[in-house]
């Protein structure tokens, strides 16, 4: 699997030119062990511009607008596949979506702490921080399939109330911007501000989708499993 | 593998996804399958999820139009009945407002659910027995929300209606027997109902508005909220 120490060298390419880098050179932890002097090297022509950036782009959006469409035309059929043990497919859901939103925390932390901005006193920093951010935001990921999967297969997207609107749009576009950043991670030659951009508005779009679901149906309906 | 650990990720996301929709899509997967506790009031035959026979009367449109219109700009209407279909359900469902309290009925003719609640702030939150639950905006003269009924759910849009369309309930005692029926009628003639005779549906056939039902040959005549929202 990817989790060898050796994907650190997804980020190395990019972070080599972020602006933030110059000053502070090689102390950052995490991400900027950059892992040989050929990124290094390719780092310098650093006017590639946003081209890199084009296809995951593309990519994203393409998913966000098919799992939209597709939401509008498949005829709803009340009923889905998911985790058991829940009182109902709400409560499913709602639980999923914040065991997904805590992990986000944890994923702006950690992002936090590989870029330098912050510096955790804890045991688990420096390399190991990495590991951290990619595992959590994989099982974030995974927690929120079941969820979305619930969502368009059962219910489709729906436009009739405003929190049904945010939510639906918030969905389809949680799933593109997400893939944009997978597909944009690998990539060398990212402008130094796509991961944290992307990264932003993932948890941006993930924080909007649990106000609109699990927050409004522990409000409206009560806190029950 | 560097490289491929976020298309992994995505992989396995996508996956996720395929098992759940192979799943889903399977004939056995019942709609009422994860472990839920007593089904909705309604016993028998839920397997198969046949669209559910509303009879398409014939009768009035009658003064329906109109009361959609009506109560747009109160927010939280003090007094208020909504009835409309379950989309991709093919039930229907009634929620009426009385003051800040609630009731609410589901039915497709072979299930049903009654749930009661409360208003407020322009929401109203109901519930039922085994996890029924309904949410809905009471908004522009429709109330639009969610319906929960075990491990399905649905969304649906009930404009506001006027008598004869809405909520009926009817209970009696005919031979030592409890009947409970529930019946939903639409201003397009749409109607529903189902009847319970010692909570075991049987085939009655649903009355006109605010008419009796013949029950085991005897006249079982229909409650309008008003006369049954109290004993909720």
């Amino acid at each position: 699997m990817s989790g060898t120490h050796g994907t650190h060298g997804d980020r190395a390419g990019h972070r080599t030119y972020h602006p933030a880098d110059g000053p502070r050179g090689d102390r950052g932890p995490g991400p900027v062990r950059a892992d040989g002097a050929g990124v290094t090297a390719a780092a310098l022509p650093s006017r590639r511009g946003l081209a890199p950036l084009l296809v995951p782009l593309a990519a994203g959006a393409l998913l966000a607008v098919t799992l939209g469409v597709y939401g509008r035309v498949h005829t709803p059929t009340g009923y889905a596949v998911g985790p058991a043990g829940f009182s109902g497919p709400l409560a499913m859901k709602s639980w999923l979506t914040t065991g997904a939103f805590v992990l986000a925390g944890v994923q702006v932390l950690s992002a936090l702490a590989m870029w330098g901005r912050i510096r955790p006193d804890a045991p688990w920093t420096g390399p190991r921080i990495a590991a951290v951010h990619r595992w959590s935001g994989r099982a974030a990921f995974l927690l929120t399939v079941p969820v979305a999967f619930h969502c368009l297969y059962a219910l489709g997207a729906w436009f009739d109330t405003p929190r049904v609107l945010a939510h639906s749009l918030l969905g389809c576009f949680f799933y593109g911007v997400f893939t944009a950043k997978m597909l944009a991670l690998p990539r060398p030659g990212l402008p130094g501000w796509s991961l944290p951009l992307l990264g932003g508005l993932a948890f941006t779009a993930l924080t909007g989708l649990w106000l609109t679901s699990s927050v409004w149906f522990f409000t409206t309906i009560g806190v029950r499993l | 593998m560097n490289r491929l650990g976020p298309v992994l990720t995505l992989a396995a996301g996508a996956a996720t996804a395929a098992v759940l929709g192979v799943l889903s899509t399977a004939p056995s997967a019942a709609p009422d399958a994860p472990g839920g506790p007593s089904e909705v009031a309604l016993a028998t035959s839920q397997a198969a999820p046949a669209p559910a026979e509303i009879s398409k009367a014939t009768g009035t449109p009658g003064a329906a139009r109109t009361a959609e219109t009506t109560g747009t700009a109160v927010p939280v209407p003090a007094r208020a009945d909504y009835a409309g279909r379950v989309r991709g359900d093919g039930g229907l469902i009634a929620v009426s407002v009385r003051g800040g309290r609630a009731v609410g009925y589901f039915c497709d003719g072979r299930s049903e659910a009654w749930l009661k609640g409360r208003v407020t702030g322009g929401t109203v939150a109901l519930t039922g027995p085994g996890g029924a639950s309904v949410t809905a905006r009471l908004d522009g003269g429709k109330a639009t929300g969610t319906l929960e009924l075990g491990s399905r759910e649905w969304r649906f849009t009930a404009p506001a209606v006027k008598k004869p369309s809405g909520l009926y309930r009817a209970t009696a005692v005919v031979r030592g027997a409890t009947v409970r029926a529930g019946w939903i009628y639409l201003p397009d003639g749409s109607r529903v109902g189902l009847t319970l005779v010692d909570g075991e549906p049987v085939d009655v056939a649903v009355p006109e508005p605010g008419e009796n039902a013949t029950v085991r040959g005897e006249q079982v005549g229909p409650e309008d909220v008003d006369e049954f929202i109290g004993e909720f």
